[in-house]
């Protein structure tokens, strides 16, 4: 009997540690915990997010980029995006831009060329809205599912508001093959 | 009988408790035993296949995968000019090493200084390279994106007092995707916290050697092209923003 005690509590107790392993296994990562706050949008609309409001006005995918007398080509291709961006109550500026693919893989905007619209570089104020393109490089294949990702701050992103704006590309060998500009930064009333 | 067992004598508590139950069950117990402590070390990670520590060294060419990127490494080379990258000191060389990085995390990545490491080379300025810029156009190496590979050139300034290699082992750096055992959260960092980690793998490739004088440098088809190699220091950063002491077109403005 007492070797069956003794063998009904070693069991009982790697039953509870097996246990144990499930439930910690099984919660979620402290990345998923602390992930952005989405806030969800479509091209053309207005989507708020904690300190800034965003709207695609229009997107388009092409070949190469031509800024000044320089062509930038890609191994896949440009996304251009027009954006009116403006702060909500405060001066804030827009410091993460991003755009993801249907597997989940996170393309950040060039650094090819400087865009002070979405890296922190143009401080925005309340009731004065800018417009400007950005520019991202995707791989081919990925240009038709694309969603843009805003945020306020380019080094951590986590438990904030994140805009999301699927883009309305549907095929990315569709795409121009001359190159594009981007417009600049400007002011709108 | 259990109760002749002694927990009291020289060889240890556990060892004799274990020894006496399993003997007063029988004999097979032990193995079953055996079995139900494999399952139990399996099921907390005993059985995982553990990577060999010791760093593989390939042939150029071959992937290296490092944790967030894969690095090819394809040739090297040494040259006393180089684009239009200027030497610290004129009697100093550029040794140089074309690879391709491909980023294999899932966000855009910028790899670090120190992904390439040359071993084997003496008189190096410094250890980073003192410029990397993507074949393609020269730029500058920044970020990179997931699947999206870039043949890079990896350039060191080696002062000329140094022998020149007629070989070069390139260690590649790596990144282990864990748990960060300050803020919990998972991300690619050293698998050792002091940064002591081995490298993903070694590359050792000959060193092609080009050391003539810039006016009588053989032809572009002697080798890779000067004008393919890095001109990031001379090339601008193409700007699409407004500077209030320059012109607002979208031209770049360096």
């Amino acid at each position: 009997m007492k070797l069956l005690r003794r063998l009904g509590s070693a069991l009982f107790v790697l039953a509870a540690l097996a246990t144990a392993q499930a439930v910690q296994t099984a919660e979620p990562t402290l990345n998923h915990a602390r992930r952005p706050f989405p806030v969800i949008g479509e091209v053309g609309e207005d989507v708020a997010a904690r300190t800034f409001t965003a709207r695609v006005q229009q997107v388009r995918c092409a070949a190469a980029l031509k800024i000044g007398e320089h062509v930038l080509d890609t191994q896949g291709v440009w996304i251009v995006a027009k954006l009116r961006v403006g702060a909500r109550s405060e001066p804030t500026s827009i410091a993460y831009a991003a755009a993801r693919d249907s597997a989940d893989r996170v393309y950040q905007t060039t650094d090819r060329i400087s865009l002070d619209l979405v890296t922190g570089g143009l401080t925005m104020q309340p009731g004065l809205p800018y417009e400007g393109e950005i520019a991202i490089e995707v791989p081919t294949a990925s240009a038709g599912s694309l969603t843009l990702l805003l945020a306020d701050n380019s080094f951590d992103q986590r438990l904030d508001s994140m805009t999301e704006i699927r883009l309305s590309i549907s095929d990315g060998s569709a795409c121009s093959a001359e190159p594009t500009t981007v417009l600049l930064p400007k002011a709108v009333s | 009988m259990l109760a002749d067992v002694s927990v009291t004598g020289r060889g240890g508590l556990s060892r004799r408790l274990t020894r006496g139950l399993v003997d007063q069950a029988a004999p097979g117990l032990r193995w079953a035993v055996a079995v139900v402590l494999l399952g139990v070390s399996g099921l907390f990670g005993g059985l995982d296949t553990v990577a060999d520590p010791r760093a593989e060294t390939v042939a150029a060419g071959t992937p290296v995968p490092g944790g967030p990127w894969e690095v090819t490494v394809h040739e090297a080379g040494v040259r006393r000019e180089l684009g239009k990258l200027r030497l610290q000191k004129e009697n100093d060389r550029w040794l140089y090493v074309i690879a391709t990085v491909r980023i294999t995390a899932t966000e855009s990545t910028m790899p670090p200084s120190d992904l390439l490491v040359l071993e084997g080379a003496t008189g190096l300025v410094k250890p980073t390279p003192a410029e990397a810029a993507l074949e393609r156009d020269g730029s500058r190496l920044r970020l990179l994106h997931p699947e999206m590979p870039e043949r890079i050139w990896f350039v060191w300034e080696q002062s000329g007092d140094a022998p020149v290699p007629t070989s070069l082992t390139i260690s590649i750096e790596q990144r282990t995707y864990r748990e960060d055992s300050l803020g919990g959260e998972w991300q690619w960092m050293d698998a050792d916290e002091k940064g002591d980690d081995p490298p993903a793998g070694r590359v050792t490739v000959p060193v092609k050697a080009d050391l003539t004088p810039p006016s009588a440098s053989p032809s572009p088809g002697a080798g890779p092209s000067p004008t393919a190699g890095p001109s990031a220091s001379a090339r601008p950063r193409p700007s699409v923003n407004p500077k209030p002491s320059r012109s607002p077109s979208a031209g770049p403005t360096q």
